[in-house]
């Protein structure tokens, strides 16, 4: 009888392991450190947590300083601040947003939509998202039992990627990816029997609300008085029509302190500085944006530019270290003075301490890995560990921040590596022989594998002959270049010598593509079996490489086949089933009935 | 009548076991082998509207199960209800779930329009979740231009931008059998007015689809968008990737 009940219970936990859910039943005030209460007003609706349970917070202080809601300060007087600056946020993202869907878009429809996007920010959440208690520590808002993050009220149990990639407790994308859903209805509101009318806007706007509430089948549940959730519409229109925060605003402001644009394409250093005015004459040792796009420095009569905005520190350091302002003037017309563009890496070195792209360095205390400077948590790299430069990136002119991109197992992202003063505290560069752990660069004396055809260049990069694939050939030297961390060997094999381009490291790593490490085989008393290799078999399109050993495991990347142009992958160790294989740099399960050994 | 019972609970415990062990065969076999019908799509880049056979035993009555869910959205049925969302949210999740089950069914049989049919129509569904096991089925299929049309409108068009990878990888099999001018279209099309982080999605997996045929368009698009914007620095960091690996 045990054994049978026994046998039962093993059968239950198989399925509910195998069962597919993609709800995360996230218990109440999930991830919410030193909850702290609030009041039902404008900018203090309760709860607030941690904001860096999931986010950067000196990125959340040094963009969204104007956002946060200060418990020290008067309350009326700083309600009055908050309210100003977070009106310009919202209308700007709600503005950003609907031009960037639909171009062209009438004055009418984005005033429209915007009036909208302010009533649904009040009704998740009395625009209440960063807020600063009196312990000093900033925190964001959490509703609803601490399923609502933030000033649109992502919940957690439904969009949990949203809320552990950090778009939720950023408050710009928090309100771009809220307002994802809300447009979608918007769009589809007027050929409803509810609306009729693309201008009807007060319909439209109360319809895309109530399927933004209720998902997209209840676009007219506005109309029925006896809906279970009926009062949730009411309350919204009830704040559509007052526009109660119109009490709290005196100056309504168009701009807000923040670029919304910067922040939604991506940038992390996106405090608004004051427009200065189109200059007929250009300033020394001032930084403009080119209408063709590069950033640069002019000095000495001419613009010493580089491709990226992100760069504009190393410009700073190598030509005008003095400058104490990183202020960029937006040009709109071409300049007839001599621009010379410049490579990051000749230029970025100027920087005190900043170690190069492809250096070795070693983790000096616990540092985090995020998947963008001021984004994600993947995990904490610990003290003592090794590992390659793949990027880097500067912030904060004078004392230089520094983010290092890194991989970690099957994770990238960036470690903040300290200032100009303390980085020696952060991070170390280390010697190349004196770690070897995964490398992935090659270095002088290595010998490396061609996994595809390949150009010889001269040291002009002008094609001079072929080299074959599965050619293995010894490395002199390595150099790295350009915006894509792009990485040429000089090689030597039978008498020749020439450069191949071996691959990228941004904004992908495709050195593992292009080229494979030779390991040098020293003689051992019990010599290691010889790797297998493998592809997946013809017929078969892609797979999906993944974490653990069942397809429903999470999925770490596809992995093509041979009409797609497959990889080769090692073969790890091979199970009954399953086989644990290492494709460009990353280990996960394939089945071996789709493996084809080579 | 305590042995009777033991036997009992053994025999329902072993038949459960044997069905739970069934079901993982099906993950383990050979998947359908689409690319048998390779060459016939080269020379005919037409729909495969061949009639197959299609097993009614498991699969007619998946379909019916998930038809009778998806009436679900326009009434309330036997799902939480706690929150304005969670009905048809948990709804979602069970359509989910028969579609993959599904998707496990006709990785081992032949291909069926049948199973087309029933991904688009669950692609339309706005709801991440189901789009994305609808696309897992369409997957096991040939591809075709109303799988095309629908993947473009329902996916690359649809704000979810956790599906854009998928999406992408499934274009490419149309762009190996030679439907790269609709994609090039469908694509620069989406890019213009796509969300930030769908246009980083596009951006990302824009490499395979760049040829000598593509170059241009897709150097145009690049021109017309922010510099600084980090989805257009990967456009352009892919053009430039195919400039230096072009032999």
């Amino acid at each position: 009888m045990r054994r049978a009940k026994n046998l039962v219970l093993i059968g239950l936990l198989f399925i509910n392991i195998f069962s597919v859910s993609a709800f995360n039943d996230t218990p109440d005030y999930w991830r919410c450190l030193d909850k702290r209460g609030g009041e039902w007003t404008f900018g203090r609706a309760p709860n607030i947590c941690n904001v860096d349970e999931f986010i950067d917070l000196p990125m959340v202080e040094k963009n969204f300083s104007e956002s946060i809601f200060f418990d020290v300060s008067e309350r009326s007087n700083e309600r009055e601040r908050y309210m100003e600056e977070v009106y310009a946020l919202i209308k700007e993202t709600a503005e950003y947003f609907i031009e960037t869907k639909k171009p062209g878009v009438s004055a009418d429809e984005k005033r429209e939509f915007t009036h909208a996007t302010f009533a649904i920010a009040h009704q998740e959440s009395y625009w209440s998202h960063y807020r600063q208690a009196l312990s000093g520590h900033t925190q964001y808002m959490r509703g609803d039992y601490g399923h609502g993050h933030g000033i649109m009220q992502v919940d957690d149990r439904w969009h949990f990627e949203a809320v552990t990639s950090g778009k939720a407790s950023n408050i710009v994308f928090n309100m771009l990816y809220s307002l994802e859903e809300y447009y979608s209805a918007w769009k589809r509101a007027p050929s409803q029997s509810c609306v009729k009318s693309e201008t009807n806007w007060v319909a439209r706007s109360r319809a895309a609300y109530s399927a933004y509430n209720g998902g997209p089948s209840r676009i007219c549940r506005f109309t029925n008085p006896n809906d279970k959730w009926a009062r949730n519409d009411k309350g919204f229109y009830d704040k559509y029509r007052k526009k109660d925060w119109e009490k709290y605003i005196s100056e309504k402001r168009e701009i807000a302190s923040v670029d919304v644009t910067c922040i939604a394409e991506g940038s992390e250093n996106c405090v608004r500085t004051p427009q200065e005015p189109t200059p007929i004459t250009y300033e020394e040792d001032m930084l403009y944006s080119l209408k063709s796009g590069p950033t640069c420095l002019y000095r000495d009569g001419r613009f010493e530019c580089l491709e990226s905005i992100e760069d504009k520190l190393c410009l700073i350091s190598k030509f005008s270290p003095s400058m104490t302002s990183d202020i960029i003037t937006a040009l709109a017309e071409d300049v007839d003075e001599e621009i010379v563009k410049h490579d990051r890496h000749d230029i970025c070195q100027s920087i005190p301490g900043l170690y190069s792209v492809g250096s070795k360095i070693k983790i000096q205390k616990n540092i985090n890995l995020r998947e963008t400077p001021g984004g994600k948590l993947l995990t904490t790299t610990k003290k003592g560990q090794v590992f390659t430069i793949l990027d880097y990136t500067t912030d904060s002119i004078g004392i230089y921040n520094r983010y290092y991109k890194i991989k970690s197992g099957n994770s990238e992202g960036y470690i903040f590596a300290g200032t100009n003063k303390d980085y020696s505290s952060w991070t170390s560069e280390v010697s190349i022989t004196t770690e070897s752990i995964n490398p992935i660069l090659a270095r002088k004396g290595d010998k490396i594998k061609t996994l595809v055809d390949m150009k010889l260049l001269d040291n002009e990069h002008n094609e001079i002959g072929l080299l074959s694939s599965d050619s293995i050939v010894e490395v002199i030297s390595h150099k790295i270049t350009g915006e894509e961390n792009s990485v040429y060997y000089a090689i030597q094999s039978s008498g020749f010598s020439a450069i191949i381009y071996a691959g990228d490291l941004l904004p992908e790593n495709t050195v593992q593509e292009r080229i494979e490490l030779v390991t040098n085989t020293v003689p051992t008393p019990h010599p290691e079996p010889e790797p297998k290799y493998g592809k997946l078999k013809s017929g078969i399109w892609y797979r999906s490489l993944r974490s653990c050993e069942s397809n429903k495991c999470s999925r770490i990347m596809y992995v093509r086949g041979p009409v797609l142009g497959s990889y080769t992958f090692k073969i790890i160790s091979k199970g009954t089933k399953w086989s644990l294989v290492e494709i460009k740099g990353k280990r996960g399960y394939l089945e071996n009935k789709d493996i084809s050994e080579i | 009548m305590r042995m009777k019972l033991t036997a009992l609970i053994f025999f329902f415990t072993f038949v459960a076991l044997f069905l739970i062990n069934k079901s993982e065969e099906l993950w383990s076999r050979d998947p359908h082998n689409e690319i048998h019908h390779f060459s016939h799509y080269q020379s005919n880049k037409n729909i495969d509207r061949t009639p197959a056979s299609f097993d009614t035993s498991i699969s007619q009555n998946l379909e019916e199960e998930i038809q009778k869910l998806k009436d679900c959205y326009s009434k309330i049925c036997n799902f939480p209800n706690k929150d304005p969302r969670m009905h048809d949210l948990a709804l979602g999740q069970k359509i989910k779930d028969k579609l993959f089950k599904l998707k496990e069914k006709a990785l081992n049989e032949k291909s069926n329009p049948k199973y087309s049919e029933i991904a688009r129509e669950y692609l339309k569904i706005e709801d991440g979740h189901v789009k994305e096991a609808a696309l897992a089925l369409m997957s096991t299929q040939p591809i075709s231009s109303e799988n095309f049309h629908s993947i473009v409108q329902d996916v690359l068009k649809y704000h979810d931008d956790a599906l854009i990878e998928d999406a992408m990888m499934e274009l490419e099999r149309y762009q190996k059998l030679g439907h790269q001018e609709q994609i090039t279209e469908a694509l620069t099309e989406s890019f213009q007015v796509a969300s930030p982080m769908i246009k980083e999605k596009l951006a990302k997996g824009l490499f395979p689809f760049i040829n000598e045929d593509t170059f241009n368009k897709y150097s145009e698009m690049a021109q017309n968008q922010n510099w600084n914007a980090k989805s257009v620095k990967i456009l352009r960091s892919n053009l430039r990737r195919f400039e230096r690996e072009r032999m």
